[in-house]
């Protein structure tokens, strides 16, 4: 990150905008799994919690490095020492290690959980289909 | 203090993320039937996968700070976001459709986050 040469808003923008578009569709398909079916069923409460951990896990791994990318120019002082630029290297390092961390994270929860998507209504239960360890 | 746990830092997660894809990569070359999902839940491990191995060689090889190594870890950490912002988007339609071309739609979104990826990482 340090060696890139960019502005560091222009490379966080995207990724900002990313998140927060991950995180509305995980809360539109609640949403409307919520409207569309009665939530005492527990399979449903399954699927809007598996849904919920998507987005937590997307939220948890990307976000400090997003965060970091915002904040760093307003920390940062152009006249620091060593110590304050090994510092921010270090919390540089920090943020990119939890971000790789999300490979980590996403094989886990998908391996375990699969993904919640409709399939063919007619055949399945409830139109829903989870595909679990799908792969 | 800082100077030697800093790599320790990029080296412990990246492996522990290099060796899970590896092993999603396994369930899914050893999968009869590739769904749909599988599929999605591979490519983001593909672009997991290169964005740890590019944080892990980092600390190893020197000349990994070049340019062309740079634009490889930016495009994988965008793809990667992307992706997953990608699937989110899958999953809700999925959900919304009743007859829906996941195939078509799975391309469709595989050509937009390629697009986007790129871009950015080129910036």
């Amino acid at each position: 990150m340090e060696g890139s040469g960019r502005s560091f808003h222009l490379l966080a923008a995207p990724l900002l905008l990313a998140l927060i578009l991950t995180i509305l569709f995980y809360i539109k398909s609640i949403k409307l799994l919520r409207e569309e079916m009665d939530c005492a069923v527990s399979s449903t409460s399954r699927y809007i919690g598996n849904f919920k951990l998507y987005s937590f896990t997307q939220l948890l791994t990307f976000s400090p490095l997003v965060i970091y990318l915002l904040l760093i120019e307003y920390l940062r002082d152009s006249e620091e020492d060593d110590s304050t630029a090994c510092f921010w290297t270090y919390v540089s390092e920090i943020c990119q290690g939890i971000t790789s961390l999300s490979g980590f994270a996403n094989s886990m929860i998908f391996l375990s959980k699969g993904i919640v998507r409709y399939e063919e209504r007619s055949t399945s239960d409830m139109g829903l289909y989870l595909s679990d360890n799908s792969v | 203090m800082y100077s030697a746990t800093i790599p320790l830092l990029s080296i412990i997660p990246s492996s522990i993320a290099c060796l899970s894809c590896l092993w999603l990569f396994f369930y899914y070359f050893k999968a009869k039937n590739k769904s749909i999902e599988s599929s999605m839940v591979f490519t983001l491990g593909v672009s997991d996968f290169i964005y740890s191995l590019m944080n892990l060689a980092k600390q190893g090889l020197p000349s990994i700070d070049d340019a062309p190594f740079i634009i490889i870890q930016f495009f994988a950490l965008y793809f990667s976001i992307y992706w997953a912002s990608a699937i989110a988007f899958m999953v809700y339609k999925s959900l919304k459709e009743m007859h829906l071309n996941s195939r078509r739609l799975f391309s469709q979104c595989f050509g937009c986050v390629l697009i986007f990826s790129v871009f950015f990482a080129l910036m």
